[in-house]
């Protein structure tokens, strides 16, 4: 018999996190002998679950108790701890990932009593790892791949011919197997572009969002004219996820979207000219974001087939990275009520108009204020503005404004602040009609000049007009 | 967030929680498909087989007991079932295509794929004389006599019984459990039905059982 039973309650059991909020709960303890506990532990983490072996990683974890507990008694201890940004909750057929909070009990000399509860988490934030990175690392890794690869193949190509010469039935087996591997590039590389003469595949979109539309290119310039049944996209995502290890080891895979884009029925390709094939595929919106944990991944990949009649088909395939859209509002709406004073009102809305309001009524207080600036900085809002004059400041700091730019003095209308504005020579030509009037567009806060007390914005380039 | 050791507030023990809507296995009262890949820890717990006869080999100098068998018989489950005993005893997987970690000289020692020892440090292992618990696809009782080891051979294909299949899945069952209600359990008939399938390869029952849970889900692919 157990010495204790652990739950765990939720202040929000049914609430969706977004990755970094701050779960409020309590783990209940029943004992059921006297027993000295080490250490009660909760703890926030995540772990996979399906056919690949166990992936999983803790967030954070705190005791919330150590000393004696005596039996009959039952306990509340609370506990608040953040949940993961990455990766997002996904109950998939292969591949399955849950966010818990953990508790357990450490009881020497016994068994520790343990439990986890379950919580959804979505992701506004990706895995940190730089797409672009990726990419080239992936080039990089595909090259030094190539050349050992050929390095190997030519070892083992003298290492055979050696051991031919001392036992012909070793040659059969050997060269047997070359022309198995021979006939195999023969068929999927020599001959199909040997057809097509040059061949270019290219995805535009390295990374994109549900929603968002893949933008691919092919590129074809045959040496001779050639005719072809069609060329296909294929965009799909799989789950691969990895059981065992050596000989053990073994890879299951399952289809979780796949669409068909046809870019071409039959047609002729003239000699010597560019062929295009241009892909625009809009992914849904519930698209699952790829994934690549150590032995459990989703992968995206976008294929294009060049069907060849009477002929090897050509094949090319290029890995798609699907991220969260990262919403400006929604993240703002979860920063700056952190940046502002404990007695002010948690600002609810994201807007513009709401952080202005925020500045104003800390303008006397600049630590409160500093906050305020670091929460909202880098996130472009739809900036109101009622323009008065350009001013002239000198030498304009390039990580505010324009150097070749003007700064123009101008107030949001409601509630007032005094605002200096930043913006580039293109934008400046738009500014000069609304001098006198309000003024919309896109900006970002850049700072506060405590001299005149006006909050500075950087103007977007190629804001909108309105 | 900081350590914090909170005072004790008393309080009355909840009744038990409903399951969460959303999860795909709630209304089974399960967090999870119960034959999918388990992490280590719950491989050791979830080792149900009666490897008692064997306990005096754990404390024995010069005594191995070898488990024999082919891919998804229980060679390891056996291990992890024995080692739950010896918690102070070292245990080494020795991969296929990678290097070889470190073999330590604790006692007992566990070794899972035994047979990719290396000679020269088969030699050295075996000189030690410390107990040995192997599971491996070949028979290395020779090698071991060689150095003054008394062998015991399990041949792991030969230990499966119905009744014992049961265990291991209900408690596969009870270990993806919610606490919150009544959970599934397989019948005597799909027990039969998967010996006469797939013999007494457990992996490929533990496979298509993880397809049959499948379809027992109740929320759709991929989607949150």
């Amino acid at each position: 018999m157990a010495s204790c039973e652990l739950t765990i309650q939720l202040t929000e059991p049914e609430a969706i996190f977004h990755g970094g909020d701050a779960i409020h709960g309590h783990v209940i303890v029943r004992v059921d002998k006297n027993v000295t506990c080490n250490g009660l532990k909760v703890s926030t983490g995540w772990e996979t679950h399906g056919k690949g072996n166990v992936d999983r990683k803790t967030v954070e974890e705190t005791v919330v108790f150590h000393g004696k507990w005596s039996a009959g008694e039952s306990h509340r201890y609370d506990f608040t701890l953040p949940c993961a940004s990455w990766p997002p909750t996904y109950h998939g057929h292969h591949l399955n990932i849950d966010h818990f909070v953990y508790a357990q009990a450490d009881i020497p000399w016994a068994f520790d009593p343990k439990t986890k509860y379950p919580i959804r988490v979505v992701s506004l934030q990706a895995d940190p790892l730089d797409p672009q990175k990726e990419a080239d690392s992936t080039e990089l890794s595909g090259a030094i791949v190539s050349v050992i690869f050929g390095l190997v193949a030519l070892a083992f190509v003298a290492v055979a011919a050696v051991m031919a010469l001392f036992n012909p039935f070793f040659s059969v087996i050997v060269f047997g197997f070359m022309a198995l591997v021979g006939v195999w590039w023969l068929f999927t590389s020599f001959l199909p572009n040997w057809k097509l003469g040059s061949v270019r595949h290219r995805l535009e979109t390295d990374v994109a969002h549900p929603g968002d539309s893949v933008h691919a290119n092919l590129r074809v310039h045959p040496r001779s004219s050639v005719r072809i049944n069609g060329v296909e996209w294929t965009i799909k995502a799989e789950e691969v996820v990895v059981r065992g290890s050596g000989t053990d080891r073994k890879t299951y895979r399952h289809e979780v979207a796949s669409h068909r884009v046809r870019a071409s029925g039959p047609t002729r390709l003239d000699a010597r000219r560019d062929h295009n094939f241009a892909l625009v595929f809009p992914l849904p919106d519930d698209s699952p974001y790829s994934i690549d944990l150590d032995d459990n991944d989703l992968r995206w990949t976008v294929k294009v087939r060049i069907d060849i009649p009477n002929w090897p088909d050509w094949n090319g395939e290029e890995a798609l990275l699907v991220r969260p859209r990262v919403d400006a509002s929604e993240r703002q709406a979860r920063r700056a009520p952190e940046a502002a004073n404990d007695s002010e009102p948690a600002a609810e809305s994201t807007r513009f108009t709401d952080v202005i309001g925020l500045v104003a009524r800390a303008r006397g207080d600049m630590d409160n204020l500093e906050r305020i600036l670091e929460g909202v900085a880098d996130i472009e809002f739809d900036v109101q503005a009622k323009l008065e004059r350009r001013i002239s400041v000198g030498r304009i700091d390039p990580r505010i404004g324009y150097e070749d730019g003007i700064v123009v003095m101008a107030a949001h209308p409601d509630p007032h602040l005094p605002l200096l504005l930043y913006a580039s020579s293109s934008t400046a030509a738009q500014l000069d009609a609304y001098y006198g009037r309000v003024w919309q567009g896109r900006g970002t806060i850049v700072g506060y000049d405590r001299r005149i007390g006006n909050l500075e914005i950087r103007i977007s380039e190629n804001e909108r007009r309105k | 967030m900081q350590d914090s050791i909170q005072d004790p507030r008393r309080c009355s023990v909840p009744a038990r929680v409903t399951p969460p809507a959303w999860l795909p296995y709630g209304h089974l009262h399960l967090w999870r498909n119960p034959f999918g890949e388990l992490p280590w820890e719950d491989r050791i717990a979830a080792a149900e087989v009666d490897v008692t006869r064997w306990l005096p080999v754990l404390s024995r100098p010069k005594t191995a007991v070898q488990f024999m068998g082919d891919c998804g018989r229980g060679k390891t489950t056996h291990l992890l079932a024995l080692l739950k005993y010896a918690p102070q005893a070292a245990y080494v997987y020795l991969p296929e295509a990678q290097p070889h970690p470190p073999i330590p000289t604790t006692s007992p020692l566990f070794v899972d794929e035994a047979q990719r020892l290396g000679w020269r440090i088969r030699r050295r292992v075996w000189q030690r004389g410390q107990p040995l618990i192997l599971g491996t696809h070949l028979d290395l009782t020779r090698s071991l006599q060689r150095f003054g080891y008394d062998v015991e051979t399990v041949t792991v294909s030969q230990q499966v019984s119905e009744e014992q299949l049961g265990r291991i899945f209900r408690q596969r069952i009870e270990m993806a459990a919610l606490g919150t209600g009544p959970v599934p359990d397989i019948s005597s008939a799909r027990i039969h039905s998967l010996m006469d399938a797939h013999g007494t390869n457990i992996r490929a029952m533990l496979e298509t059982l993880y397809d049959v849970f499948e379809t027992l889900k109740g929320s759709g692919d991929g989607k949150l």
